[in-house]
């Protein structure tokens, strides 16, 4: 199927360079301009209730003068762990206003890492739901203050703006938020994303995505993950109405979605899994699933069962499958529905920015070849938080121009139009018999198999060959004999283990270490011959 | 020790939830696997079983918390204590907007 052209903005992007040249870019502006052209829309709705754009805007500077009033200065961090409740959207929004950082953290993140978050960012204050305050207290020797106080003081009424003082300098690269990701390496780090950098991205994005003031986006997602976040800030770009779920109890989510009629859902694979069977449970019970126009997935890849399921659960709804990495925020969206006219692809770059593969020796390679996939543009954030070594090794400048490449560490390739195919981690490609093995090769040719829901390989390590894991009701010798009936001989892996369920993280993508743990270790469960 | 619920029950829980060892009443069933996906296997499987239907309204964290609770809630489905769904029978948005708007 073929798209009619989206809104794009003229390649040469004459509005956005505006963005990119515009010192005093803040991040808060997406929620004035649309509070003060729409204030009574609706902006976000929890479970607790709904605030429309003025009360937003209302809660953002009390929580800004609340901030000012625990002595948070401009450029201090914030660290805001309170889920994916409205609360987090006045958080996040006072702190910009005060001029300071904001740091989200999943309220999931266990306090061994959660330690070494706090004592990395530094921050002035914390913020936390109250259920395990005092542990988390305990983590930190900075104030940490309950998720109900925050409640109470944006509850109490807007405070005088001048309360909060000016946002900010006119510095260019002022940051707006510190954002930890999950990576492979034990000690966390946080990417630098400053104002003009986040606003640059969220309008990127939103020209493809082309949300509408009429949109409700649901956010079942962690608001922590920056796929979670940035729904934020694409929904008040547009003027949309955003509904929160709670990421632990989806059980609703169905109902949630026709209650408050969301026309965006955002996925992750277990999402999309839960969706699909909600939504025939819904249609049993109610003769039609609500009318979702668009998924979004990003962060881990939908397999095609995924996107099908959800095409015929939700009839009329497309499939927009996207890549990117924390670094730069987004790097690729297809089309709608893309994942069929081009399965497996990613999509194109986005408008203004670059995406290139290189070999071993960073030289471009042309389409069709597997390399290091590297991005330029405008989107490119600033670094990681405190981290030179590791800055320098991934954000690049050119030695003459200055121009940063982002190395990103992820692998794949392009076809001849530039759409992009993801094959994985440099740790997810291996060789076996001679052959390149893709991890995500061998997972995409299991999910294909009738039966199997979710499959994850682990690489050759330790003098072990690799390994397949399966979700689903096919018996792992007959899951093998499948593969080899999709893949080369050399690619499938000499075992299979069919578990219940992949361990994920907060995010939803598989946890290999984890699954490693559980496969490579004797199973006690028993499991895994079936 | 027995307990108040038929083996069809602790079957199904165990079969959804393979870290359950010992199934108590108060057994912590999200501290035994009981993730997101789970809890929609469980809800799914527990209306097959039972024949029922649970409304949204039971749909909440605490029911799906513990073993105890949540037979409770399918003893309410059972016993017909509570409406069967009807289109919306929660307070709408338009109320809970005009209790965080009047400020």
């Amino acid at each position: 199927m073929t798209v009619a052209a989206s809104p794009l903005p003229s390649p040469a992007g004459g509005a956005r360079d505006d963005v990119r040249l515009d010192h005093r870019a803040d991040v808060t502006d997406l929620l004035w301009a649309t509070a003060a052209r729409r204030p009574a829309a609706p902006a976000v709705t929890d479970p607790d209730g709904r605030w429309s754009y003025a009360d937003l805007a209302a809660a953002a500077e009390s929580c800004a003068a609340w901030l000012a009033g625990l002595g948070v200065r401009p450029g201090d961090r914030v660290v805001g762990r309170v889920g994916n409740v409205r609360e987090f959207l006045a958080l996040l929004f006072g702190t910009l206003r005060r001029g300071a950082v904001f740091v989200p953290v999943n309220p999931e993140v266990r306090p061994y890492l959660l330690r070494g978050v706090l004592a990395d960012a530094e921050p002035r204050l914390v913020v936390s739901v109250d259920a395990d305050l005092p542990s988390v207290a305990a983590l930190t020797p900075v104030p940490v203050r309950p998720l109900t106080e925050l409640r109470r003081v944006v509850a109490g009424g807007p405070a005088a703006p001048s309360a909060a003082g000016p946002s900010g300098a006119d510095d260019p690269d002022r940051i707006a938020l510190l954002i930890y990701t999950s990576g492979s390496t034990a000690a966390p780090k946080a990417v630098v994303s400053p104002h003009r950098t986040v606003l640059f991205a969220t309008r990127a994005v939103g020209a493809r995505l082309a949300y509408r003031s009429d949109d409700v986006v649901l956010v079942a997602v962690p608001l922590a993950f920056d796929y979670g976040l940035y729904q934020i800030f694409l929904a008040l770009a547009a003027g949309a109405h955003l509904v929160l779920a709670d990421p632990a109890l989806h059980v609703r989510l169905v109902t949630t979605i026709a209650q408050h009629g969301v026309s965006v859902v955002p996925v992750v694979p277990s999402l999309a899994e839960t969706l699909v069977r909600l939504a025939d449970r819904h249609v049993r019970r109610h003769g039609a699933a609500p009318p979702v126009r668009l998924f979004t997935n990003t962060g881990a890849a939908l397999t095609p069962g995924h996107a099908a399921g959800l095409r015929r659960a939700f009839p009329g709804a497309a499939v927009v499958p996207m890549f990117g990495t924390t670094e730069c925020k987004r790097i690729t969206i297809a089309e709608p529905d893309g994942d069929l006219t081009r399965p497996g692809s990613v999509g194109r770059a986005l408008d203004g920015t670059e995406v290139l593969v290189l070999d071993d020796d960073g030289h471009p390679l042309p389409a069709g070849h597997t390399g290091e996939i590297v991005v330029r543009g405008p989107h490119v954030m600033a670094g990681y938080w405190r981290a030179p070594e590791l800055t320098a090794r991934r954000f690049r400048p050119d030695p003459v121009t200055g121009t940063v490449t982002l190395h990103t560490g992820d692998y794949g390739r392009l076809d001849s139009d530039g759409h992009l195919y993801f094959e994985g981690r440099r740790d997810d490609l291996f060789k076996r018999r001679g052959l390149r093995v893709s991890a995500l090769e061998i997972e995409a040719a299991a999910c294909d198999v009738p039966g199997v829901t979710a499959a994850a390989v682990l690489p050759p390590a330790d003098g072990r060959d690799a390994e397949l894991a399966v979700v689903g009701t096919v018996p792992a010798d007959e899951v093998l004999h499948e593969l080899a009936g999709r893949l080369e001989d050399g690619k499938v892996p000499p075992v299979c283990h069919v578990l219940r369920e992949l361990p994920l993280t907060a995010n939803g993508k598989t946890d290999k270490r984890r699954l490693a743990e559980l496969i490579r270790r004797p199973a006690p469960e028993g499991e895994k011959t079936r | 020790m027995t307990q108040p619920w038929d083996p069809h029950f602790e079957r199904l829980l165990r079969d959804v939830l393979p870290k359950l060892s010992e199934v108590t009443g108060d057994t912590c069933l999200r501290g035994h696997g009981l993730d997101s996906l789970a809890t929609v296997e469980l809800l799914l499987r527990l209306e097959e079983t039972y024949q029922v239907s649970v409304p949204d309204t039971l749909l909440t964290a605490d029911n799906f918390a513990t073993p105890a609770a949540l037979w409770a809630m399918i003893g309410e489905v059972r016993r017909g204590e509570v409406a069967a769904d009807g289109a919306d029978r929660r307070p709408g948005p338009a109320a809970a907007a005009s209790a965080a708007g009047g400020r």
